[in-house]
């Protein structure tokens, strides 16, 4: 028999990288510091912050009044009494692109956290149980898949009416279906890793398995996910806008501002660049942020 | 007193390839502040019959057919899910064997220790955090490294956190899942010993599954070797060791290489594990048997459990007349001699 007691090393202990000073750090602070590695990432969280703010205090900000008509103003390029320009009413196209924000920003929200929510429901009870109970919500959400997004947002649109509420309801239902499949993806994966069983041999129940150990490990991929969607469905609501089912005129939205321009974008550009622009910015915003949270949560990530 | 009985356990897994027969009609049992090992090669049953103990044999596929498994007297089998629940961790833990795989590597470890700590105990989360930090200072790591996640410790430490929370709560009864296959030769040794002192400490029971017979040298009492989800043998260390009586032991000692000895080839058992949707008839090692050949009953008839000294159960047909078995051992230490 070879002789096992072999000699014992009690291996010291190495410093890790970054903490030779002897300091050590919150989880919070090495993940800030991870996030403001990433240049792009804090721009856009900057260009964001930005938005929310001037979106709310959008009152305070510019002079004009967002459905105000003045007919002696139409048609101004942009200056510095109008920084974007009128439109075909005389109205300044800045103030209705900060008000147009505000909209778009809080249907979003709305809409993901709805989507989020019953998406993370759905998604862990099919994944984590399995059998029938996924088997009947994953054939139901398969015939939401099948319907185009777009499509089926403008039909429960249609249906409910249009209106803030009811956009951001549509909006919401259309997006569960592939939020759910994705959780419910990351969820077999990670149900039959050993440490789930693990925890079970330890006596926890399911509620408590799903909710600590489960949605803890799918957090980054999901809060990437909800910064994607965010940024999709403000082009998902400026799209339903652009076709007379989202937010109605006069309410200034991205989307029917650049329908209502379209008439004369050969004569005149500020009227569709400006709530496009807008619209494309504030997605590729989103989509940079998402990128740079992802980054910055994992901490297997060692950089 | 014996805190663990297992009796007549089976268990199958409906598959779509056929029902595979895991664990079949084993008897177990263990007593308090005893470590029994449980030996086998991969694919006999050993962690089927681990997580059966704690009723975690997945369902679908896995089916407990038949057999009791009485833990102080309850068969835990029948246990509502509250009180399965509160053993599981509380009163049987089971330490598993990748603790690279074993720990949940967002959650740092001192959460997962705590955590362990206040499904079973009810006490403020201060106390809990207090004496998670005894745990970790028993497995030899310092308190402040709490705060760090799985993936900043190396295997061994890891398996070290596995065991802290383990023994957090004070189980009665820890099963091991072959605890130091996955680590390397000193880091086993460590961990062995570790397991040993700190069970000594607090007099619990050792289930201490693995593959490796030098494990079972130095750990344990009492050993039970597995094959094809059967105990085919079962005795003191020393019955198993110095008194093998069972071929499938006697062929597991031969293919250990011998230091002393010069050799070009290891000496395998011949022949593979039989499938097990598909087992033989009688003797389930019948096919690889150097000793079939002699008895026809092999073949047909599953052999009893003979208990050929006291506390020594080989289930073979040649000890049914042990004194024959008794020459032939003799006759074969004349070979080696």
């Amino acid at each position: 028999m070879i002789n096992r007691r072999a000699i014992i090393v009690e291996t010291p202990r190495t410093p890790l990288s970054g903490m030779e000073d002897g300091q050590r750090h919150g989880q919070f602070y090495l993940m800030t510091r991870r996030f403001t590695r990433n240049k792009m990432a804090v721009v856009a969280l900057v260009f964001l912050v930005a938005l929310i703010l001037s979106a709310i205090f959008s009152d305070y900000l510019t002079p004009y009044d967002s459905s105000k008509q003045d007919l002696s103003a139409r048609f101004l390029y942009p200056s510095l009494a109008h920084l974007m320009g009128t439109d075909d009413f005389g109205r300044d196209i800045f103030t209705r692109v900060l008000e147009g924000g505000r909209i778009s920003l809080l249907v979003s929200v709305i809409s993901v956290g709805i989507s989020t929510v019953l998406a993370v429901v759905l998604g862990s009870i099919a994944g984590y149980f399995g059998g029938t109970v996924d088997n009947v919500i994953m054939r139901v959400m398969d015939i939401f898949i099948a319907i185009p997004g777009l499509l089926m947002a403008m039909a429960i649109s249609a249906a409910l009416g249009t209106g803030l509420v009811n956009t951001a309801i549509a909006l919401a239902v259309s997006a569960v279906a592939p939020l759910v499949r994705q959780i419910r993806s990351s969820i077999l994966l990670l149900k039959n890793q050993e440490f789930i069983e693990a925890s079970k041999a330890f006596g926890a129940g399911d509620a408590r398995i799903i909710i600590t150990h489960v949605l803890h490990n799918i957090m980054a991929p999901l809060i990437v996910q909800i910064s994607l969607r965010l940024g999709d469905t403000i082009m998902a609501i400026a799209g339903l806008s652009f076709l007379g089912l989202g937010v109605q005129p006069p309410t200034p939205e991205w989307g029917n501002m650049v329908a209502a321009g379209r008439d004369y974008i050969r004569q005149f550009w500020p009227i569709v660049t400006f709530p496009g622009v807008a619209v494309a910015v504030t997605m590729l915003a989103f989509n940079l942020l998402g990128d740079g949270l992802r980054d910055a949560m994992d901490p297997r990530m060692k950089r | 007193m014996n805190v663990l009985e297992i009796k007549d356990l089976s268990i199958r897994f409906h598959t779509d390839t056929g029902v595979v027969q895991a664990v079949n009609h084993i008897d177990l049992n263990l007593k308090q502040g005893e470590t029994l090992g449980l030996v086998g090669e991969t694919g006999a049953g050993k962690t089927t019959t681990a997580l059966g103990v704690l009723n975690l044999v997945q369902s679908p596929p896995g089916e407990i057919t038949s057999g009791e498994i009485v833990y102080k007297g309850k068969d835990m089998l029948k246990l509502k899910k509250h009180e399965m629940h509160a053993i599981r961790g509380g009163e049987i833990s089971m330490i598993f064997q990748d603790p690279m795989t074993a720990l949940n590597p967002v959650l740092t470890v001192g959460e997962q220790i705590t955590e362990v700590i206040s499904l079973h105990q009810t006490c403020s989360k201060a106390e809990a955090t207090r004496h998670m930090v005894d745990m970790l200072e028993k497995v030899r790591i310092p308190a402040q490294r709490a705060d760090d996640y799985p993936h900043q410790f190396s295997g061994g430490m890891k398996q070290r956190v596995v065991i802290a929370m383990a023994l957090a709560c004070h189980p009665k009864l820890i099963i091991a899942d072959e605890p130091t296959t996955a680590l390397d030769v000193t880091i086993q040794a460590q961990v062995l010993d570790m397991i040993n002192q700190l069970k000594k400490e607090s007099d619990t029971s050792l289930l201490l599954i693995t593959h490796d017979l030098g494990v079972v040298a130095e750990s344990c009492e009492r050993a039970a070797i597995m094959y094809a989800g059967e105990i085919v043998e079962m005795g003191s260390v020393e019955d198993i060791f110095d008194h093998t009586a069972h071929p499938y032991t006697k062929g597991l000692f031969n293919s250990i290489p011998s230091l002393d000895k010069e050799i070009e080839r290891l000496k395998p058992i011949e022949g593979l594990m039989p499938d097990p949707t598909n087992l033989p008839k009688g003797c389930k090692f019948h096919p690889r048997c150097p000793f079939a050949l002699e008895l026809p009953v092999c073949s047909q008839e599953e052999p009893r459990n003979f208990e050929v000294t006291p506390g020594h159960f080989v289930k073979c047909h040649r000890c049914s007349n042990w004194a024959e078995t008794l020459t032939m051992e003799e006759k074969e230490g004349e070979d080696n001699g």
